[in-house]
């Protein structure tokens, strides 16, 4: 009686939870998986089964190559540079200074603050003549710049603002974890002899390999997730030169309406980001340390 | 970094150290000879972390200076002094292996492979840990985890070795157990120990001699029995021996010892007293706590708490009057406001006569 009661209890606090979960996460899931074998129904035509024909199209596809490339290059460019300048951050305010809170909310301030706000900022750096970059560089004499409208610049443009965001971000895990190791761990190295850099290298950076692989994982995620800015800066262009895979899948589905390609190309990326992130998973857990 | 087999002295010359507004230590002064096993007792808050944390460079001071083996090093990192240390919390570095904590500071000062693989079995078989050495600190007991410290703090043969409160994490019996190894580890090895702890017992039973601290100062320096047997201050006096000694007015003693000043102070331990129908010091029994072997009973006498371990077999209850007595070579007598131990002939002459 009471073990029927629990069991109904427990389905009861779930079921609030799981309904949600299950009517916006795994039944879409689901549906466009099922939806990327058929075509985009069109005005009277209805969608007819078609197949892998969307997945023949994807890869004879330019554009996906290209935004895909983007993405890669986004993604290797933007994850250890935030990651390192995070974790150099978090170094420098977990020490004794005199305004280290104000150090740490300054460094802390881009993550409160929603993308679009920030890539309107970055925005006003940017624009050509009368940004806060050409300024500088017109005091010094450099010439005008346009980073956002060159199909070489973009999408190093677009990186930049992803790095600033992210990094005080990630500094706040890593200075959490920075914070529970014990000082007497550094004070032990200290008397056994070692400097600060062997210090960083044999203690610190170790013990906070957790945080590391946290954070790694939240970045490659984040830089296949992270498209808000894309609409404020650059609109994915010139020419797909800033696109990356999620806004092209936003404008493949609510700009050409192409829906059916659309979830074609999201499955993709679903796969390509379950493969990384169990990947990353093998390749640092034997060298994590878990306390 | 001096790899000698011997120890090597530690001298602190008026260190002052001041943490905002409260001063930690003031101007403390103190001589650790070579070889010697020094242990720095008090209550806590007295500053004896403090002094060891100075002596290994891990904090600086205010004023003063600091000699080890006849240099200087107030100003130098802890790697230049030449000490290693043991932590209260061990300091192991969980991410590596056993193996690899002891011989952390080896791998650092870069020597080779060969004879850090041989120093390491030497300190294994030392202190029994050949079968764990590959295991992480988690993996260990705290005992086990004990030991690994002592071995890293060892395997660097340095004159020096600090120890922070090292036993206070374990459990009695296994307490005593690493009391007798590290005394052992440091005769066979010769090197300067400084033993910072709370607890009188290890002080006493380990070190050759005890550094009594309270309140930033040092309240005397001397080897275990003379600690116990002329307590310098009165603070010593009841920080030494359990259950603590008595303090007792003049007045204690009847009208015997006649216009005494207010601040002295007659110094007799429990033990020491004995039932005796001739004796001094009348005394009513408040308490009563059999131990056994004794009775801690408690007693006020002219107003003041004392106490006195009196055999076993004897019952008291509360409220009996008892007369005490004690040897004449078994008191002690203080100066509260001069702060010290007096040794006035013509007081002890009269203390005896009035005891007899």
């Amino acid at each position: 009686m009471l073990r029927t009661r629990g069991w109904i209890h427990a389905w009861l606090l779930l079921s609030p939870a799981f309904v949600f979960l299950i009517a916006f996460t795994h039944y879409p899931a689901l549906t466009t998986l099922w939806n990327s074998f058929f075509t985009t129904p069109r005005g009277r035509r209805p969608r007819r089964w078609a197949g892998l024909d969307n997945y023949d199209t994807l890869i004879a596809d330019p554009v996906f190559w290209k935004v895909l490339g983007n993405n890669l290059i986004y993604a290797l460019g933007t994850i250890p540079l935030s990651i390192v300048i995070a974790l150099a951050m978090a170094l420098w305010v977990n020490r004794q200074f005199t305004g280290r809170s104000f150090v740490r909310m300054a460094y802390f301030t881009p993550t409160v603050l929603p993308m679009i706000a920030v890539a309107n900022i970055w925005m006003f750096f940017y624009t050509p003549g009368f940004g806060l970059i050409d300024q500088i560089g017109s005091a010094l004499g450099f010439g005008q710049t346009n980073i956002l409208g060159s199909a070489d610049s973009a999408l190093y443009g677009v990186m930049a603002v992803t790095i600033w965001k992210e990094a005080g971000f990630f500094m706040i895990f890593y200075l959490a974890a920075l914070q529970t190791i014990p000082v007497s761990l550094t004070e032990a190295a200290r008397i056994e002899g070692a400097g600060s850099w062997t210090i960083l290298r044999r203690v610190t950076l170790p013990l906070l390999m957790p945080t590391t692989l946290f954070v790694s994982i939240n970045a490659v995620v984040n830089s296949f997730r992270m498209v808000d800015h894309i609409f404020i800066l650059t609109g994915g262009g010139p020419d797909n030169a800033s696109s990356l895979l999620l806004f092209y899948i936003y404008e493949v589905a609510f700009r050409f309406w192409d829906t059916a390609y659309a979830a074609t190309l999201t499955v993709v990326v679903l796969i390509f980001l379950m493969g990384l992130a169990i990947g990353q998973f093998f390749l640092f857990d034997r060298k994590v340390h878990y306390r | 970094m001096a790899d000698t087999k011997g120890g090597q002295s530690v001298v602190l010359e008026n260190l002052r150290k001041v943490w905002g507004q409260t001063v930690s230590l003031d101007n403390l002064s103190l001589e650790i000879p070579a070889g010697s096993f020094t242990a720095v007792l008090g209550p806590s808050g007295c500053g004896k972390s403090t002094t060891l944390r100075i002596i290994a460079g891990l904090e600086p001071v205010n004023a003063g200076r600091v000699l080890i083996g006849g240099r200087d090093v107030t100003q130098k990192s802890p790697a230049q002094r030449g000490l290693s240390m043991v932590f209260q919390s061990y300091a192991l570095f969980p991410h590596l292996t056993v193996a690899e904590n002891i011989v952390f500071g080896l791998k650092v000062a870069g020597l080779p492979r060969r004879e850090r693989a041989s120093r390491l079995a030497d300190v294994a078989d030392l202190l029994e840990l050949s079968p764990y050495l590959h295991r992480k600190p988690a993996a260990l007991s705290g005992g086990q985890q004990q030991r690994v410290a002592l071995g890293r703090a060892v395997i660097s043969r340095r004159p020096i070795c600090l120890m922070d409160e090292p036993l206070s994490n374990l459990d009695a019996r296994l307490r005593d157990e690493m009391r007798r190894e590290i005394r052992r580890l440091q005769q066979a090895l010769g090197f300067t120990m400084v033993y910072v702890t709370h607890d009188q017992t290890e002080a006493i039973t380990m070190a050759d001699h005890v550094v009594l601290m309270n309140q930033g100062r040092i309240e005397q320096v001397a080897a275990p029995q003379e600690i116990y047997q002329a307590p310098a201050t009165p603070f010593v006096a009841r920080f030494i021996g359990t259950p603590p000694m008595n303090l007792l007015p003049a007045a204690a003693f009847g009208t015997a010892l006649g216009q005494a000043p207010d601040s002295l102070r007659i110094g007799v331990r429990p033990e020491v007293l004995f039932e005796d129908p001739q004796g001094q010091i009348e005394a009513r029994v408040q308490a009563v706590e059999f131990l056994g072997s004794d009775t801690l009973v408690e007693l006020t006498c002219a107003g003041t708490p004392m106490l006195a371990k009196l055999p076993g077999a004897r019952r008291f209850a509360p409220g009996d009057l008892l007369r005490l007595a004690v040897a004449p070579a078994d008191l002690h007598a203080f100066d509260l406001i001069e702060n010290r131990r007096l040794e006035d002939p013509t007081l002890a002459a009269r203390l005896a006569e009035v005891m007899t």
